[in-house]
């Protein structure tokens, strides 16, 4: 009996010490018994209090270069967003010269303490349209996005990768509709649909396994428009990490975070979400209904992540919609219109239901979604930011966040 | 205090309660006179229940330049020497003064204050307009207090919102129980009005209901009643106008004879309705008055101004297959109408494209080529008779109606427009070519009724303002935003306008557009819209041309 122990202890000591030897990756999500979700960074609790960054400055348009600003806005961001409250920043997309990203990121990290979530499009806004059938298409995306982790993944400000943003709305072929000879035969538009969502999911796996083999220490989210197609996404992607979605609901998310655990039981990150801050009925800038959404929108945010029990737990934080107003969006062809703040609107959505009794119902202001809006007053070559009400609801509500609206008593004076 | 002193009061300070900050606004940049405000202030600290026009002033000056603070301390001060209870309740007005405060610090955005402060004002807001409530439980102060501290709560969007929103009712109706000479309804009639400018209109409504039945029990005259309806819609209020008006009818139905009862209902639903001249129109609550016409005095009272008004009122409201119903009634009922050969025309479009029974649009249409007696209306007809043979492939037919329609134009100038259409069939169908796209496709979705073809499409809400319109006055076609589930990524549509498109030529890319006719008539207009190659959905409008 003694030599059997003696065997079992000598036999086990290399696989137990090679176990114990092995780093637990920096950035990792844990599942906790109750199926709850939790996302940690150096082995600690991170909670995402996340805002999109694009600082495009009055008068550039989407193209425009602000990693390089000789500006350096991000510093003058990053000091508000970090007295705001807000520990991680996410960029869609990063550019031609690595170096002008790697210091964005690390003065961020190291100046402020916010991580960064970095995205690839998956060649989303490709021209004419995103061949995700064409191998040759799909490993001209592969190459870019590898070479993007190989690039990046060493930073110590990087938290995560997303794959794609609403990529899936182009199954149904209402944007950027894309086929093949095999799909446009078939005549059933639902059935062109599912093939194109098996297509793409299986895609998105391809690179999420692939960064895995490059990168164990950040999690890799399939980046998704809503909830749409995820039914087809779980099927074939079992080396997703967790989905980042993009839902605009109004105040409220409803049963999404419920939804998700029945659809695709992943992790969620909503990557992109919010309310913009104009009027279009009444024509006129609305601080108020702006923070009133987003203080509702995150109330529900924590209301689901671990460990209030009450919710799903299966968030681990959110980005929302945006940190500036670009004045770029609603006419990106027009350099001209670039220098104005539009009011006009490019959708409609009737959750935003403050203004939807506007002209046709197009209700969407793209230009009035910062939490801060642009001055045409400069400091040091930066448009000068003008903190929206938002900007200060949030500061006070992250520091107690309440779980519920009934939760939310009033506040004693100071 | 004499009640009508204290009436009088009340009435001074409600005025200037919420609409003093638009007062104020324009009263712009004045410097206050600090001596003004010295001896407005000494005035009132003398005889504070008897200084009500030295009152307003002081506020006003104090609000114009957005010192709350100043105007807080000094009601403090009036607190500590002279009055109290529910005679000059300066709970209420302390609460009042922070509730604008606030909005005023949103407005100037200055949230420095805002956010540093802005705890400390709202709860002295919440501390003394319940101190007011509790004090006066049944002066009206009570429930103009309430009603601002229910508005900071939803503003706040806090727990107690709901319960403090609860609270206002349960006041409004313990007020509306008092005798009502010792009432003052309008401030039952103002929460109403706050309540739904705050998007609560079933309890607007239900206050609205408790004002007017105060109203009626104050024995007011059924003819006060009217003039207070009319008033009511003259100002904008269509939900009060519409309760107070219910209430009249209720009123006059046993007392009028049925004569006056359909003249007078008839005035009332027309002030509604589409066909009317009415400023505010409600749709919806026209067809209920002539719902009420009818099944008080039968069809019969239906004259063939009013039918046609009731029919024409259907078709705006978009309920199709009840304007066809109330199109029908005036068919039958007054064959000999001048408005015969329009109404046919219109059966005939709602049938064929909208309704999907293509045989009794096409009798419609052949009614009015047969009468003759309306030359725009026939070549139209002839034009949709045609079109639908030369869809259907019943191309000798469809030829011989269009080269019929020529004849009758007979070059006429001001049909050149609709000439051109016409001889562009013409050379479809001699080239044997399809139809122009659009129209085709309009056709396709169209024509072929029950389930409409492809799995996303459906009606779409397409308008055009104004409805009724004359020759060369300018008209506007917009189309509704189709809810696609695209996220914030715009849907790649494509908008095929088709129809009589006047003097435009709306391209793909837009979902709306403007024009103009020079010839008087029943003007289809007709859209699909495209997400990809699939159709989206389809819509079709008419406009009304006069000369």
């Amino acid at each position: 009996m003694r030599k059997l122990i003696f065997f079992l202890i000598v036999g086990l000591l290399p696989l137990t010490l090679g176990m114990a030897s092995r780093p637990l990756p920096e950035v990792r999500i844990r599942k906790l018994k109750n199926n709850a979700y939790q996302l940690l960074v150096k082995n600690k609790p991170y909670f995402i209090k996340g805002v999109c960054y694009s600082p495009v400055p009055i008068g550039q348009g989407h193209e425009y270069d602000f990693w390089s600003d000789p500006g350096e806005p991000w510093k003058i961001d990053g000091k508000l967003m970090q007295e705001m409250g807000i520990n991680t920043v996410r960029f869609y997309q990063l550019p031609g010269n690595p170096e002008s990203a790697k210091k964005v990121i690390n003065d961020l990290y190291q100046l402020y303490g916010i991580r960064s979530i970095l995205g690839n499009w998956l060649g989303f806004w490709e021209y004419p349209c995103p061949r995700y059938a064409d191998k040759d298409f799909q490993e001209k995306v592969k190459k870019d996005v590898l070479d993007m982790v190989r690039t990046y993944k060493d930073e110590p400000g990087v938290l995560l990768w997303i794959l794609g943003n609403e990529n899936n709305y182009s199954f149904s072929e209402r944007v950027n509709p894309w086929g093949s000879p095999e799909i446009d035969a078939i005549t059933d538009v639902r059935k062109r649909c599912d093939i194109r969502a098996g297509i793409y999911y299986s895609f998105v796996n391809e690179l999420a396994r692939e960064i895995h083999l490059i990168d164990s220490q950040h999690p890799v989210a399939l980046g998704n428009g809503e909830l749409i197609s995820l039914d087809a996404a779980n099927q074939v992607c079992p080396d997703i990490d967790l989905v980042a979605l993009i839902v605009y609901r109004g105040k409220t998310f409803g049963n999404l975070f419920k939804s998700l655990r029945a659809t695709f039981d992943k992790p969620l990150l909503i990557s992109e979400f919010g309310a913009d801050s104009y009027d279009a009925y009444l024509k006129k800038e609305d601080q108020n209904a702006q923070a009133l959404f987003l203080e509702s929108q995150w109330r529900e945010i924590f209301k689901h992540s671990y460990p209030n029990k009450e919710g799903a737990q299966n968030c681990v934080g959110a980005t929302m919609f945006e940190w500036t107003d670009e004045w770029w969006k609603h006419d990106e062809a027009s350099p001209e219109s670039w220098k104005i703040q539009d009011t006009e609107s490019n959708w409609s959505n009737g959750s935003y239901y403050f203004d939807i009794k506007a002209e046709r119902n197009m209700n969407m202001n793209e230009e009035w979604f910062g939490i801060a809006a642009l001055s045409q007053e400069r400091d040091n070559g930066n448009n000068k930011r003008v903190l929206r009400k938002a900007y200060y609801i949030l500061r006070d509500y992250w520091k107690n966040p309440v779980l519920n609206h009934k939760d939310k008593k009033r506040v004693k004076p100071k | 205090m004499t009640k009508q002193k204290q009436r009088l009061l009340f009435i001074l300070f409600s005025a200037f309660s919420f609409q003093l900050s638009a007062f104020c606004s324009q009263l712009g940049a004045q410097e206050p006179d600090s001596t003004k405000l010295e001896q407005l202030e000494q005035q009132i600290l003398a005889n504070p229940q008897e200084s009500a026009p030295a009152w307003e002033e002081l506020s006003v000056l104090y609000f114009s330049q957005g010192r709350y603070n100043q105007l807080v301390d000094f009601l403090r001060k009036l607190e500590g020497v002279a009055v109290s209870g529910c005679e000059l309740p300066l709970g209420y007005h302390i609460g009042l003064c922070r509730y604008h405060q606030l909005r005023y610090l949103e407005e100037t955005r200055n949230w420095q204050e805002y956010f540093d402060r802005g705890n400390f004002y709202r709860e002295e807001l919440f501390q003394e307009t319940l101190k007011t409530v509790s004090l006066c439980p049944e002066s009206p102060w009570a429930i103009k207090a309430q009603v601002i501290n229910w508005l900071e709560h939803k503003a706040q969007n806090d727990s107690l919102g709901k319960e403090a929103l609860d609270k206002l009712i349960s006041l409004i109706n313990t007020y509306v129980k008092q005798e009502v000479e010792v009432l003052n309804l309008e401030v039952i009639k103002e929460a109403a009005d706050v309540l739904q400018r705050e998007e609560e209109p079933a309890l607007a409504r239900a206050v609205y209901n408790l004002y007017v039945n105060r109203l009626d029990g104050a024995k007011t005259a059924k003819e006060e009643l009217r003039l207070a309806a009319e008033s009511a819609l003259e100002s904008g209020n269509i939900s009060l106008a519409e309760i107070v008006y219910e209430r009249y009818i209720n009123g006059i139905k046993g007392s009028f004879s049925k004569e006056a009862l359909v003249k007078e209902l008839s005035v009332i639903a027309e002030q509604f309705s589409a066909a009317g001249s009415g400023r505010f129109k409600d749709m919806a609550y026209a067809e209920k008055i002539f719902t009420i016409l009818e099944d008080s005095c039968g069809t019969g009272c239906f004259n063939e101004e009013l039918q046609y008004s009731r029919a024409y009122n259907l078709q705006r409201l978009k309920d199709y297959s009840k304007a066809v119903q109330e199109y029908e009634k005036l068919v039958k009922n007054f064959p000999a109408s001048l408005r015969i050969n329009e109404v046919e025309f219109k059966l005939g479009a709602l049938y064929t494209y909208i309704i999907f029974q293509k045989e009794k649009g096409l009798n419609y249409w052949q009614k009015v080529i047969e009468r003759d007696s309306d030359l725009i209306l026939v070549v139209e007809s002839l034009y949709h008779k045609a079109l639908i043979n030369q869809y259907g492939e019943y191309l000798t037919q469809a030829l011989a109606d269009y080269s019929r329609i020529l004849e009758l134009i007979n070059n006429n100038p001001d049909f050149k427009e609709f000439t051109e259409r016409v001889q562009r069939r013409q050379k479809e169908i001699q080239e044997s070519k399809p139809i122009e796209y659009n129209l085709k496709t309009f056709l396709d979705v169209s024509l072929k009724g029950g389930e409409p073809p492809g799995a996303q499409t459906a009606a779409l809400d397409l308008s055009v303002e104004p409805f009724k319109t004359t020759i060369a006055q300018g008209v506007k076609f917009s189309l509704s935003q189709p809810q696609a589930m695209t996220g914030c990524l715009v849907p790649e549509l494509t908008y095929l306008w088709s129809g009589d498109l006047g003097s435009a030529h709306p391209v793909v890319m837009t979902p709306e557009f403007s024009t103009d006719y020079q010839v008087r008539g029943v003007k289809v207009v007709n859209v699909v819209v495209l997400a990809g190659l699939e159709p989206a959905g389809s819509a079709l409008e008419m406009v009304d041309v006069d000369d």
